[in-house]
């Protein structure tokens, strides 16, 4: 199959009606649409899904309501018309698909899905195909089983890694996807019809077998047997109702929780906000004890400051008494040295007489040191006076405590500067999630993680019972056997019949298991091709399939690498995606939303270069975060065959346009 | 001259120093252990600036409320010894009746600023300019 055009009229974003061309040539089969998040990339797949299948679907893989298809703008203006055209080639043949919505003429606003009339129309090679035929024309192409294969969004690719987890609801619906997609359901039916028809026959031979006296015994065990496998039977499906009850739950709660998120995520700026305020608060209180403590002895420090240049002043005093004291003295000894020649008057050093002249001179130095000695006279009272008042003022000790006080003023100030912006940002915050009751998120939460639990223990309670309901079902088994060799039963017609559904049973599930592990071979073969292909890391041997179709990546030494990054869990979803598409269908398109997100360039450079080999066409529905169109593209230019971008006209409208 | 053996200031300051108080300390409602200002806290800050700043206050204005006994506010005369090393008093007022009158000056300038700033400006007491 080959897409040609899509027509797509009022679809989700896209108003009136928009055409697409996808790209016809061989080797230029890759489509690039670029559109920005929530511009209409997944819509555009859905649009495509919806034409072939009437279906759209949204988170946690939930249809979308016919009246949230219709475009919003378009409904406004109560043009509650929408469909999807699609024109492609198969197997030489010309396909024309038209699939229309209608609000009913009664409805004045459609709510539900039943107050809109569905049209299908479909043409091959000009041939107008009558109603009931069109679905089995659709499936022989394209059947909706493998959809998911091809039209694949990339944001899902996260629901693959549950594949790993054996057991898990989630994978078991997925594999339970995959299986119907390759085929098994086929075989599986045939088991459970051998199985039901088995039962039948196993309580027909144990009435038969009340009649024998040698089987009477096994008959009545039977019987007990039988009634605890109804309970069994009836528990699992009880258990498996409230496991889809509480899956549900929690998938509700993620949709509700995904819609807050940006609400949450206020909510959680905000506590962190209060906690900061909190801490702020709490240091200012601790700062302003410290202030209040230093305040007490503040008064210290500022007489110690204020009485410094007095103490310089009266040290600078004591110094010159004591300097003068000093002075006096050496005046006194050269005055008294002076008397002494002036009382002796004979020279020490050539005993002659001094001349008189002479010492009239020394009576004149006499008296001039006399009045200078005079004049440096000190009181010593005064100096004691003096250093009593210096030792007096040194008792006025400081620890700096004005420095400290204004450091704590300045800090305090700071402080107060982050309060009232932390508080103008939590009136912002409270302002913009006014209307939400947050700690009904909080509850929300907290009821998920209660469900995420109780889902477990379902899931580990259906494992048990299963396992008894097996191992019940060898027992009866076992009794059946030995009804069928005892005397009276053997040769009657529902022993006969209990062995040939035993029989046919184990060979459907021979059968089951011997497709599985060649579809699972198969896959895993695909998978680790393109793995090979995809992953930046040659060391890697391979993958390794599990029975519910999880891939590991196997390492050179052979173990499974326990630990992968999640641009390694895309590149193995993309190789699983590979394997499974080319396993299940030979050939058609491949429609891709947001398939490179999580990959760094050299895996990405990897992955665009293998896209073009995975399909006859490949569809890109990307965004400029994912593949840059000044620097990806050159990977393969010369595979791209189209090129469109989804322009906004408004946050309710999209617009399609070319741009090569 | 004689020394008092009590201090205190005018009704006015007494009040002004009352709301000094009431704004210095904690709210009354917090029930943690906090560090609490007394008067004689503010009382010796308003000296202790006076003499910093060589203030040279003016007698008071109305009859004193001599609420401090001496002993009590300067108990190692620390005040007194400042003021008398100094010889800032006038020979005409004791050295404590000096320091009243340092203290109803700096506790009135102390209220003025709360009033026309909200708060005391602790960093213009405080701040070591030299």
């Amino acid at each position: 199959m080959k897409l040609q055009e899509l027509t797509i009229y009022n679809f989700m974003p896209y108003k009136g009606e928009q055409k697409i061309e996808f790209p016809q040539h061989e080797t230029q089969n890759v489509m690039l649409l670029f559109g920005d998040n929530m511009r209409g990339k997944t819509s555009f797949l859905n649009s495509i899904r919806w034409g072939f299948y009437g279906l759209a679907l949204g988170r946690h893989l939930r249809e979308i309501p016919r009246a949230n298809l219709v475009n919003s703008i378009a409904a406004a203006n109560d043009d509650w018309s929408m469909s999807i055209m699609l024109k492609f080639t198969h197997e030489n043949r010309q396909y024309e698909l038209r699939r229309q919505i209608d609000k009913k003429n009664h409805v004045s606003v459609p709510k539900n899905d039943g107050d809109f009339n569905e049209s299908i129309g479909l043409k091959i090679d000009n041939e107008v195909i009558t109603g009931d035929l069109i679905v089995n024309e659709i499936n022989q192409v394209t059947p909706a089983e493998i959809s998911r294969f091809f039209l694949f969004d990339g944001e899902l690719l996260q629901e693959y890694e549950n594949l790993l987890v054996e057991q898990s609801e989630q994978g078991d619906k997925i594999k339970e996807h995959i299986e119907q997609a390759l085929g098994v359901p086929a075989l599986v039916n045939g088991r459970n019809e051998f199985t039901s028809l088995l039962k039948d026959a196993r309580r027909i031979q144990t009435r038969d077998a009340k009649n024998s006296s040698d089987a009477k015994m096994y008959a009545e065990q039977q019987r007990v047997n039988e009634s605890k496998q109804t309970t069994l039977e009836k528990d699992i499906k009880d258990l498996e109702i409230q496991q889809r009850d509480v899956q549900k739950q929690i998938d509700d709660i993620e949709d509700q929780l995904k819609n807050t998120e940006a609400v949450q995520k206020k909510k959680h700026t905000l506590d962190v906000l209060k906690r900061e305020r909190e801490t702020i608060e709490t240091q200012l209180a601790y700062d302003a004890d410290e202030q209040r403590e230093l305040f007490q002895a503040a008064w210290k420090d500022v007489l110690f400051k204020g009485v410094q240049p007095l103490v310089n002043s009266l040290k600078n005093k004591r110094d010159s008494l004591l300097n003068a004291t000093k002075a006096k003295a050496v005046l006194d000894s050269k005055i008294t040295d002076l008397q002494k020649s002036l009382d002796d008057p004979i020279c020490p050093t050539c005993t002659q007489n001094i001349p008189q002249n002479e010492m009239n001179v020394i009576e004149k130095k006499i008296i001039e040191l006399k009045a200078e000695a005079e004049l440096s006279h000190v009181d010593i009272d005064d100096v004691t006076a003096i250093n009593s008042q210096i030792d007096k003022l040194a008792k006025i000790k400081s620890s700096n405590e004005g420095s400290r006080i204004c450091e704590l003023v300045t800090k305090q100030r700071k402080m107060q500067v982050s309060i009232i912006k932390i508080e103008t940002e939590l009136d912002d915050i409270e302002e913009e999630i006014r209307g939400f009751d947050t700690d009904q998120i909080m509850r929300q939460r907290e009821k998920k993680d209660r469900l995420g639990n109780q889902l477990f223990k379902l899931e580990s309670d259906i494992k048990d019972t299963k396992g008894l309901l097996s191992k019940l079902g060898e027992t009866q088994a076992h009794i059946s056997t030995l009804i069928s060799k005892s005397t009276g039963s053997q040769g009657q017609s529902s022993t006969i019949r209990v062995n040939l559904y035993q029989d046919l049973e184990v060979l459907f599930k021979t059968g089951i298991d011997d497709l599985r592990d060649a579809l699972r071979e198969q896959v895993a073969t695909y998978a680790s091709n393109a793995f090979s292909e995809l992953t930046t890391e040659k060391t890697y041997t391979g993958l390794e399939i599990n029975k519910s179709y999880g891939l590991s990546i196997v390492d050179h030494t052979g173990q499974i690498l326990k630990e992968r990054s999640a641009g390694a869990e895309q590149i193995v979803a993309l190789s699983l995606i590979d394997g499974l598409n080319k396993t299940a269908r030979k050939t058609g398109p491949i429609v891709m939303d947001t398939p490179l997100g999580r990959l760094d360039p050299k895996h990405r450079s990897n992955v665009l270069k293998y896209l073009p080999k995975m399909a006859d066409q490949v569809i890109l529905l990307v965004h400029e975060g994912e593949i840059d169109p000044g620097r990806d593209l050159s990977n393969f230019a010369e595979r791209i065959g189209a090129r469109y971008q989804i322009e906004r006209i408004s946050a309710t409208e999209s617009q399609i346009v070319r741009s090569n | 001259m004689n020394e008092p053996n009590r201090i205190g200031l005018t009704p006015l300051a007494a009040q002004q120093l009352d709301e000094l108080l009431v704004e210095l300390n904690p709210d009354l409602d917090s029930k943690k252990e906090t560090v609490k200002l007394i008067k004689f806290d503010i009382y010796r800050l308003a000296v202790a600036l006076g003499i910093k700043e060589n203030k040279n206050p003016p007698a008071l204005n109305d009859k004193s409320n001599a609420v401090f006994r001496v002993s009590e506010l300067d108990p190692d005369k620390t005040l007194f010894t400042v003021v008398e090393c100094l010889d800032s008093c006038p020979k005409e007022t004791s050295i404590y009746g000096y320091i009243e009158q340092l203290a109803e000056q700096g506790i009135k300038e102390f209220h003025q600023h709360l009033q026309l700033r909200g708060e005391l400006p602790l960093t213009e007491y405080l701040l070591d300019k030299s």
